[in-house]
């Protein structure tokens, strides 16, 4: 249970946004605890506290300077909440689509895809994948229940250009008789 | 931030954290919970309430309560920052950065493992990976270390399939330089056969460290594999 302790207790030291937004200037740059207080707007006191707080867990050190900077677990344990960032910010969504079938290599890299937009609406996405092909010039890479008809002909055009195009289908997906897509 | 900031709120208790992990293995009404985790009704019902509450777990028709898709990724997620929290004296000295994120972020993957400190020991079991390799052994150090060349010799002899990772400078015998890469920084020790691995990351120092974490462990193995894979691609042939 030890296991559980240590993570319990690095958890909530990175629950308060104030701390947090303390870890990411600092990870901009090492400052001194006045300019944290100015840059982030809080009294002194609070500013400290919270230093106080991360160094004790070794999120940040002290300089001889007196600067603080994000010590390298500091910097690695907020790299590693990226996928936690990404499933909260979207949780409406993982809350009713499924991801524990992809490979866990996968699921462990989600935080990858946390500088995206979410589109909602079908035929958005769909008017958004059509700009998507027509600006490849080196490869479109599909995988997909189905090859949306209005899209065989602009492929067709990306591939006498040149590019690479790789489609993956369910067996049961006729492809377009006619598209050099086979 | 503020969504992160209260999902790492609501896992910041041991007490809930423990009744998500016994919820992931079967879902429980709210008097079982309580009896397998000897916690009062009203503690229990407090936690499940908080966990329903930003949909980490969902209660069921029957009155049962179990993770949400998104709960049970969550606790999924939860994987790399266990295993540094697990060895924060070691990832406060040793560097992850200059790893590719495809596998910082996968760090997760090496938490079923054990850290060995000491080097001597380290060299015993480095020798006894070789020893019990049948298919393959990847390396890739700092140094290729005199001692373990017989063996690996002896490996290649038999048809295991050698590949070396190191640095451009060292001395290495002529059988096996067509097994041989070179790398001018090599950021992270690896030792993988189809066994078992070890993994050691760059001491800040700069001066090499011989300790590492070991492990039979298939996603630890894996990991290891695609790390090697990663650098095998990037490193010069002889």
């Amino acid at each position: 249970m030890k296991r559980m302790e240590h993570l319990c207790d690095l958890l909530f030291e990175l629950s308060s946004s104030e701390r947090m937004n303390i870890m990411l200037s600092l990870l901009q740059e090492r400052l001194k605890l006045s300019h944290v207080s100015q840059r982030l707007d809080m009294t002194v006191t609070e500013a400290s506290r919270h230093l106080q707080r991360l160094s004790n867990i070794q999120l940040v050190s002290k300089d001889v300077d007196g600067t603080f900077s994000p010590t390298l677990f500091g910097e690695l344990a907020v790299s590693l909440l990226s996928g936690l960032d990404f499933i909260s910010e979207n949780r409406q969504y993982f809350l009713e689509h499924i991801v524990s079938n992809l490979q866990y290599g996968f699921v462990n890299r989600l935080g990858e895809l946390s500088s995206s937009t979410y589109e909602i609406d079908t035929v958005k996405v769909l008017a958004h994948c059509t700009e998507i092909f027509k600006k490849a010039e080196d490869y479109i890479w599909v995988q997909s229940h189905l090859l949306f008809p209005d899209h065989v002909p602009i492929i067709e055009d990306r591939i006498k250009n040149g590019v690479d195009f790789r489609g993956i289908f369910p067996e049961y997906f006729d492809l377009p008789a006619r598209a050099g897509l086979s | 931030m503020e969504a992160l900031c209260d999902l790492l709120f609501e896992l910041s208790s041991s007490e809930r954290m423990n009744i998500m992990q016994s919820l992931l293995q079967e879902s429980l009404k709210l008097s079982h919970v309580s009896q397998k985790l000897d916690m009062t009704v009203t503690e229990v019902s407090r936690h499940l309430q908080r966990l329903s509450d930003v949909q980490l777990i969902h209660k069921e028709v029957d009155g049962r309560f179990s993770p949400t898709k998104y709960g049970e990724l969550a606790i999924m997620l939860l994987s790399s920052l266990t295993f540094i929290s697990e060895n924060r004296q070691y990832f406060l000295q040793h560097d992850v950065s200059n790893l590719p994120y495809e596998f910082s972020n996968r760090l997760g993957e090496l938490v079923s493992s054990t850290y060995e400190i000491d080097t001597i020991r380290l060299l015993d079991r480095v020798f006894k990976i070789l020893e019990e390799a049948d298919e393959y052994i990847w390396a890739q150090s700092y140094q290729l270390s005199p001692q373990t060349v017989p063996p690996i010799q002896r490996k290649v002899e038999n048809e295991v399939e050698f590949r070396g990772i190191y640095p451009k400078d060292i001395v290495i015998p002529s059988d096996l330089e067509h097994h041989i890469r070179f790398l001018d920084n090599i950021e992270i020790r690896i030792l993988v056969t189809d066994k078992e691995a070890m993994a050691g990351f760059k001491h800040q120092s700069e001066q090499p460290r011989y300790t590492g974490f070991f492990s039979k462990d298939s996603k630890f193995i894996k990991w290891c594999k695609d790390v090697h894979q990663y650098y095998w691609q990037q490193a010069r042939a002889h």
